[in-house]
């Protein structure tokens, strides 16, 4: 069968010698001794623009004419065709003589480019895999990073707050004791001041029935000089508005040690309108400067389990930003309601109001829409936290503008650890 | 979106494909994301369109598979390019193993498909090219994914999708399996009908609307 390829190739001489002439990839070349070019097909005019005997550069067509033929085979091996500036490419070539005329015929062995392209493109298809791991997972850490920054910052907000809490508490604490003493001196004050005045009307009496003329003037005398009437008077109503200042003092005291609650950083069962009303007392002043119409309504003893403090701070930020949103004279409400296994306390404000695409970002950290310095965005961010992470509730924002703004967490009765 | 307005001309796309010029055909896909195009249009419209076509030129003998190669090249790294487009940090507690069957060496459609189901926050285990049965048995068994995703390129490959598929239900009959890919533009449908839990999607756009309807 082998030895029949031969005479089997001529029967298509026609055909083989066409397809060869425009083929790209094998060669053929017919020089005459002398080196002139006499055929040259389209591959080696690729291989080598403007195809002349300069082009073989290894081994030269000089070389080549001057070599011993066996069979009429001058050259058979690998043949570097190209010029000296560019880049050579080397062809698997038999290079014959017959009588005065050199064929030069060969190709490129494609077998190792076919399988170098196929492993090319698996690699390549490993690469790109591998690169968009890479790019998911710089996703990914860039997102670990962001939380990261926002946790510590949280962090670092949350320990000012305690900070703060352990300051109030001290203070609280400090004042709590001279307090005491000036609520005590006050009532013995008073005491005092009830027998001298006592005393003092005895002795009006008794010289108003027994003394001379001449003494009553002189007394009379003293007492208009020195408004006796009107000191007794006031020095009765001096002592009265002391206690109620004291007493007003002792609340304070009372509310910011418990808004402060450091000692409850556990669940604890409370009273929420009373814990509400120690936060309330923080916010009075800003109230009263914009002279806020402000209204609170809440059922009595409505217990709830709760961590109180944290509770505080979500309910102050909140309320802090409706104080900031209204008008002078505007209005606000706390208002507390109870269902069968939450309670849902309501800040509304008649307030600017806010966008829709803020309200989207109220509860994203670092987000504020007040100058630049005034608020650190974090405030609605750490409520958000107190609610849903740790109370496991529900925060609902409506708001429009110019209009008001109305939140309302709902937190469970009894919350789980 | 305004994608479904505008009409591109591919043609052009595809011709830089053909000629192997990356940057032409960077500049191309890039000038569409900024006219506000989703990664769905370019992927469906741009991409497929184009290397479906460059496919069939290859079946018509017209181009060398070398050719096709580097189309291929291209657009893997055009996928990567606008990848960072894909990444999501919304997540849903949902889990896909994407992957091709043994001897499919064809990953474009089901890296599109894997961007798709990344999109829609889901957790995507991507197997890629040339994925053994058993490789895949042990990714799914590994992973308990709610969906497995397998693209077909070349129809050549059925009877190995059946084998695959024989096997996966066998071992995880109540496994969903979602196919599609180029292989099915010309039937292979009856192959498929034989499954329980399975479906063909012909597109990412269904794909889309099935995850976001799920």
């Amino acid at each position: 069968m082998q030895k029949d390829v031969p005479k089997l190739l001529i029967e298509w001489t026609d055909k083989l010698m066409s397809t060869f002439s425009e083929n790209n990839a094998f060669g053929i070349a017919i020089f005459s001794e002398l080196g002139h070019l006499l055929y040259v097909n389209s591959a080696m005019n690729k291989l080598c623009s403007n195809f002349d005997s300069t082009c073989l550069i290894n081994p030269t067509f000089e070389k080549l004419v001057v070599a011993e033929s066996y069979d009429s085979l001058l050259f058979s091996g690998f043949l570097t065709i190209g010029k000296m500036n560019t880049v050579n490419t080397s062809i698997e070539a038999k290079v014959y003589r017959d009588e005065d005329k050199i064929l030069i015929a060969g190709g490129i062995d494609v077998s190792d480019l076919i399988e170098h392209n196929k492993t090319m493109h698996l690699l390549n298809q490993k690469v790109t895999n591998l690169q968009r791991q890479l790019m998911q997972e710089k996703a990914e850490l860039e997102s670990t990073m962001k939380k990261l920054k926002e946790t510590q910052q949280m962090l670092i907000h949350s320990e000012k707050m305690n900070a703060l809490g352990h300051m109030i508490a001290g203070v609280a604490h400090e004042i709590n004791n001279p307090i005491a003493f000036v609520t005590n001196n006050l009532y013995q004050l008073e005491n005092n001041a009830t027998d001298f005045f006592d005393a003092y009307k005895e002795l009006e009496l008794e010289i108003e029935k027994n003394a001379t003329q001449e003494l009553k003037d002189f007394v009379g005398k003293i007492r208009d000089k020195n408004e006796l009437n009107y000191l007794t008077k006031d020095i009765s109503d001096i002592i009265n508005e002391s206690k109620s200042g004291v007493a007003r003092v002792k609340k304070i005291v009372e509310d910011l040690r418990k808004f402060s609650r450091l000692d409850e950083s556990e669940i604890k069962r409370i009273d929420l309108a009373e814990n509400t009303l120690s936060t309330l007392t923080i916010v009075k002043a800003e109230l009263g400067k914009k002279d806020i119409q402000f209204k609170f309504n809440a059922p009595d003893k409505l217990f709830i389990d709760c961590y109180p403090g944290q509770l505080n701070q979500a309910i102050l930020n909140v309320l802090v930003n409706a104080i900031q949103a209204v008008k002078n004279k505007g209005q606000i409400s706390l208002s507390i309601k109870e269902k069968e296994k939450s309670v849902c306390i309501i800040v509304e404000d008649n307030g600017c109001g806010m966008s829709q695409e803020n309200k989207a970002k109220i509860f994203d950290p670092f987000f504020t829409t007040k100058p630049v310095g005034s608020g650190t965005g974090l405030g609605l961010s750490i409520t958000y936290k107190i609610i849903h992470d740790l109370h496991k509730g529900q925060i609902e924002v409506e708001s429009v503008i110019d209009m008001g703004t109305v939140i309302k967490f709902i937190i469970p009765k009894e919350t789980s650890k | 979106m305004n994608t479904t307005l505008k009409t591109y001309d591919t043609n052009e796309f595809q011709n830089y494909l053909l000629e192997g010029n990356y940057e032409k055909c960077s500049e191309y896909v890039n000038k569409i994301l900024k006219e506000d195009a989703d990664i769905k249009f370019i992927y469906d419209e741009i991409l497929k369109k184009s290397l479906y076509s460059i496919g069939e030129m290859w079946e018509a003998s017209k181009i060398t598979v070398a050719t096709e190669h580097l189309a291929s090249a291209i657009v893997e790294t055009i996928l990567n390019e606008v990848y960072f487009k894909v990444i999501t940090q919304s997540k849903v507690d949902k889990r896909v193993v994407v992957t091709c069957t043994e001897n499919e060496f064809h990953q474009i459609g089901i890296k599109m498909v894997s961007d798709i189901f990344q999109m829609n926050g889901w957790q995507v285990h991507f197997l890629g090219a040339n994925t053994s049965t058993d490789e895949l048995a042990q990714m799914i068994k590994k992973v308990n994914p709610d969906i497995l995703a397998i693209s077909l390129s070349i129809p050549f490959n059925l009877p190995t999708l059946e084998k695959t598929l024989d096997k996966i239900k066998s071992d995880f009959p109540d496994l969903f399996v979602l196919v599609g890919g180029q292989a099915f533009l010309h039937g292979g449908g009856e192959v498929l009908r034989k499954y329980k839990k399975l479906f063909y999607k012909p597109d990412l756009n269904e794909l889309d609307n099935f995850l976001k309807l799920n």
